[in-house]
């Protein structure tokens, strides 16, 4: 079935005009890039502020307004991107070691921080170490997922 | 000494070897230059929002910029010295590259507008530090780097394609 569903997605007129165009697929990589980082910075200013390391006189919801909507936005478009890349390559994909292992750190990285990160923050005494901490093991794991997807893109793209 | 002999002289050094001749060498360090690109260009942002007046209106922009400045300049460390040895190991292909032309340009872009705007815009900054909306020269600034650091990032991503 998954068989049947890749090839289904590389033969797309979406996938087709991807595959054959370097500079779509270039600019879709990098728009991918552009979502990370709107994710990256976004996750990094609630940081800071769950850790009263910057902003601690600032009511939470003032700085964490604009970094929830800036993690939605990036997320939609990594999302996006990432299904516009994955589609004329899917099978490929599919079968890559480093591809799945991305998925594998990406779904962990995701339950980490809906699970552990957010119970935690959700917490009126929890302290800035331990959030600390749990942003330390989050950060850790997000950066796991970069280096498989580069591992993937740079070693099997 | 020619910019090619300068390009081949990298790419012999160690860590261009590094980069270019061992298995993980190459994506970790671009990995490493990715961590430090949303540090940097994400923690901008924010400050960009702040000139833009559609976040943390209540806090001064000089103060925004200060908390922010330490985190955004330790990411802009690691992703300068990162790119620097991403340079090292592929220097000849990289000097030739248009989409490397257009990304060190819109780096550069990107500092004559910081530059811009800290040594001409914030000379007025006693005036509007705790408007909730800058004056417009601010917020052109925010909309510039916002545009640039796009465009960096396009440009880096292009070059990955047509490179190698």
């Amino acid at each position: 079935m998954i068989d049947e569903f890749t090839s289904f997605l590389e033969t797309t007129t979406v996938a087709a005009a991807i595959r054959q165009s370097t500079l779509l697929t270039g600019f879709l990589s990098g728009l991918h890039l552009v979502g990370m980082t709107l994710i990256g910075g976004s996750a990094l200013v609630s940081g800071l502020r769950a850790t009263r390391a910057a902003f601690a006189e600032f009511p939470v919801p003032d700085v964490t307004r604009m970094t929830r909507r800036g993690i939605a936005i990036g997320a939609t478009i990594s999302v996006v991107s990432g299904l516009l890349l994955f589609a004329p390559r899917a099978s490929t994909a599919i079968g890559s070691g480093y591809f799945q292992l991305k998925m594998l750190l990406l779904a962990g990285a995701l339950a980490f921080h809906f699970i552990i990160h957010r119970a935690l923050a959700g917490r009126r005494n929890a302290s800035a170490a331990a959030m600390r901490v749990s942003g330390a093991i989050g950060a850790a794991l997000w950066f796991a997922v970069i280096l498989a997807g580069c591992s993937y893109i740079l070693l099997e793209g | 000494m020619s910019v090619l002999q300068v390009c081949a002289w990298l790419e012999s050094s160690p860590v261009g070897l590094l980069v270019r001749e061992t298995l993980w060498g190459f994506p970790i360090v671009v990995a490493i230059h990715i961590v430090g690109l949303t540090m940097s260009a994400g923690l901008i942002a924010f400050f960009d929002l702040r000139l833009l007046g559609v976040w943390l209106t209540g806090c001064p922009v000089n103060v925004v910029y200060r908390r922010l400045l330490p985190f955004a300049a330790g990411g802009f460390a690691i992703m300068v010295v990162s790119g620097g040895m991403l340079l090292a190991g592929y220097a000849t292909a990289a000097y030739g590259n248009t989409y490397f032309r257009l990304k060190i340009a819109a780096l550069c872009l990107a500092a004559l507008n910081a530059l811009f705007y800290h040594r001409v815009t914030e000379r007025t900054i006693a005036s509007w530090n705790e408007a909730a909306v800058p004056p417009l020269p601010a917020r052109a600034a925010g909309v510039t780097s916002i545009v640039l650091w796009t465009a960096v990032i396009l440009a880096g991503r292009m070059m990955s394609y047509t490179m190698f």
